[in-house]
């Protein structure tokens, strides 16, 4: 469970065959039957997603002038029919998919860099420093940054880039003050005491000591992160601030298909279904992950 | 409580000025302007509409005219609606977004709380099983997703309701279902767990030993605590509301603050952008600072002084 805890386990196993913390958790977490069955179904879309456009003979963004608005059918490849110029939506849907799901990565890889750095400097230290980090965090808390990430966009153009910075730097907040809470209870701890004891700089002791132990808490709370900045990026798609044309994204997808639902509903409805099973099994894996590391509700 | 309640308001003055200017410098940064329009006025009308909107000023002297006219609550006049105040179109925009959000949130405690309660009552049972993987439907589905599938199904295969405007009492059924849904999911959630909890306490299980009634022990004894957490969840609701009714807002073409923001950013109307995003931010101060002293009158072990 711990670094000091590994290698006293070491010394026990000799004897008795000790259980880590990960092993207890992973034992409960495949005894979940929803969040395996979420990760299965993930798991196969995410390879969906990678491999699917190969499968097929279109691609996602070439017109076929001979089947617009056509539903979807098994007879020329246009699995999932096409939308009002002729593209296929089948591979449109997994190419949008490709965007969300590295949106949803990149974003909460950059929230999750500094969050954590962040919150375990602030924790770690604590006294004036951690005052003065955690002030500015409370007052980024307060601004609606909807409302900046939609001026962001209007004023300086819709750029990929720009959106993972957009959605990271409201991301890291959260992690933060996740991390400096865990980091505050874990600084008074024997094993780190030791550490310092031992001549550790803080930058080790931080790194090798305090980083390890809150990837529990991290890694729950990124499960949870990341069907967040799907959900964001499909929002600011959705109101046509995200991803430009011919690229495509989920909420982009749903937003042409919510123009166009009386006339070729298909074009709403694969997109929507695609994006809801994708957040409902990373929401089911984040649940299923916090109840495995935190089994006191159970 | 009041001396806390002023300290409270007084605190958020620094968090509203960094907020102002934020959003002031990021405003007037971007490309663009708010009388760029398809064909060039002539230069004598635009330094006029400049010279009126004191836009041939210093930055810095904008910024303090602005500063000061927002500190007497007055964000000045519309650029694209030369006719309206910012402040008239908040007036006229706000009571229809906070309609809205009144009913959703009306509707997320009236089936979350009970959803959530019933959860509790037949723990880890299928009952449980089956509303919580509803509940988790519920958080999954977005409102942007849920609000033109709901359209579809109710609107236009079925002539159940109107699809959009805001004609009659019927015209909010779908968009208050849409914006209420992932609130509503998240209410029995949190109603659940702390439910769960709570029955298992101490005083619960005294009571029962006492020999009361099932029926006031759950509701008299169980159910005020059960609902502590989701009080202090509204905070978040709210802001969750104030996020979707914007894109709410849009879809069914409804004439809210939401709907002014998104436009106005599209058009560059900067006195009206920044003041929805002002008048958000203090909404959301002041809300908070409810929820927190309703927190603190329902749970006598929290204390503000």
């Amino acid at each position: 469970m711990t670094k000091s805890g590994e290698t006293l386990q070491q010394a026990a196993s000799e004897s008795v065959k000790g259980r880590s913390l990960w092993q207890d958790a992973g034992r409960r977490l495949v005894k979940n039957r929803a969040a395996v069955v979420s990760a299965v179904i993930l798991g196969l879309l995410v390879l969906l997603v990678i491999f699917g456009p190969m499968l097929s003979p279109h691609d996602y963004y070439t017109q076929d002038y001979d089947a617009i608005w056509q539903p979807p059918t098994l007879s020329d490849g246009h699995l999932l029919g096409t939308d009002s110029i002729g593209r296929d939506l089948f591979v449109r849907t997994l190419a949008g998919g490709r965007i969300s799901l590295m949106i949803g990565l990149v974003a909460t890889l950059v929230s999750l860099i500094i969050g954590v750095a962040y919150g375990a400097i602030a924790g770690y230290f604590g006294g004036k420093v951690d005052t003065v980090m955690m002030r500015l965090v409370d007052i980024l808390y307060a601004m609606p940054f909807l409302f900046f990430v939609i001026l962001l966009m209007v004023f300086f153009g819709r750029q990929i880039f720009l959106i993972f910075i957009a959605i990271g730097a409201i991301n890291w907040l959260d992690m933060a003050r996740i991390v400096r809470g865990q980091t505050l209870s874990l600084k008074n701890k024997e094993f780190v005491e030791a550490a310092r004891m031992a001549g550790a700089s803080s930058a080790s002791v931080i790194r090798r000591h305090i980083v390890p132990n809150l990837l529990g808490v991290v890694a729950v709370y990124v499960t949870l992160t990341i069907p967040q900045v799907i959900l964001f990026e499909s929002f600011l798609s959705f109101l046509g601030l995200g991803v430009q044309e011919p690229a495509t994204s989920w909420g982009s997808l749903v937003k042409e298909g919510a123009d166009e639902m009386s006339r070729a509903p298909w074009l709403l409805v694969y997109p929507a279904l695609a994006l809801a099973v994708t957040l409902f099994c990373f929401n089911f894996i984040g649940d299923g992950l916090r109840d495995a590391l935190d089994p006191k509700d159970r | 409580m009041i001396g806390y309640a002023v300290r409270r308001l007084l605190g958020a003055i620094p968090t509203l000025f960094i907020l102002l200017t934020l959003a002031f410098a990021l405003i007037r940064t971007a490309p663009g302007g708010p009388f760029d329009l398809e064909k060039q006025l002539p230069p004598e009308i635009e330094a006029n509409l400049q010279a009126k909107y004191h836009l041939d000023e210093p930055l810095y002297q904008q910024y303090g005219r602005y500063l000061w006219d927002v500190a007497r609550f007055d964000f000045g006049p519309s650029f694209q609606y030369r006719d309206l105040t910012v402040n008239q179109l908040i007036a006229d925009g706000f009571p229809v977004s906070l309609r809205l959000g009144a009913f959703s949130l009306l509707f997320a405690l009236m089936f979350g709380v009970p959803a959530g309660l019933m959860a509790a009552f037949r723990q880890n049972r299928p009952t449980d099983y089956g509303l919580m993987t509803l509940a988790m439907l519920g958080i999954s589905i977005p409102n942007f997703v849920l609000a033109p599938l709901l359209i579809l199904l109710m609107a236009v295969y079925n002539d159940w309701l109107p699809a959009g405007g805001l004609g009659s009492p019927l015209h909010y059924v779908i968009p208050v279902i849409a914006l209420g849904t992932a609130m509503m999911a998240y209410v029995a959630r949190l109603t659940r767990g702390a439910m769960i909890e709570v029955l298992r306490s101490n005083y619960v299980r005294t009571a029962r030993a006492k020999g009361l009634p099932t029926r006031v022990i759950l509701f008299r004894h169980a159910l005020p605590a059960a609902l502590t957490p989701v009080v202090s969840f509204m905070g978040p609701a709210a802001a969750g509301i104030i996020t979707g009714s914007v894109v709410i807002e849009t879809i069914f073409g409804i004439p809210g603050l939401g709907r002014f923001f998104v436009q106005g950013a599209l058009n560059r109307d900067y006195t009206l952008v920044m003041g929805v995003v002002l008048f958000y931010g203090m909404l959301i101060i002041v809300f908070n600072l409810l929820v927190d002293l309703l927190y603190a009158w329902l749970d006598p072990r929290v204390a503000y002084k």
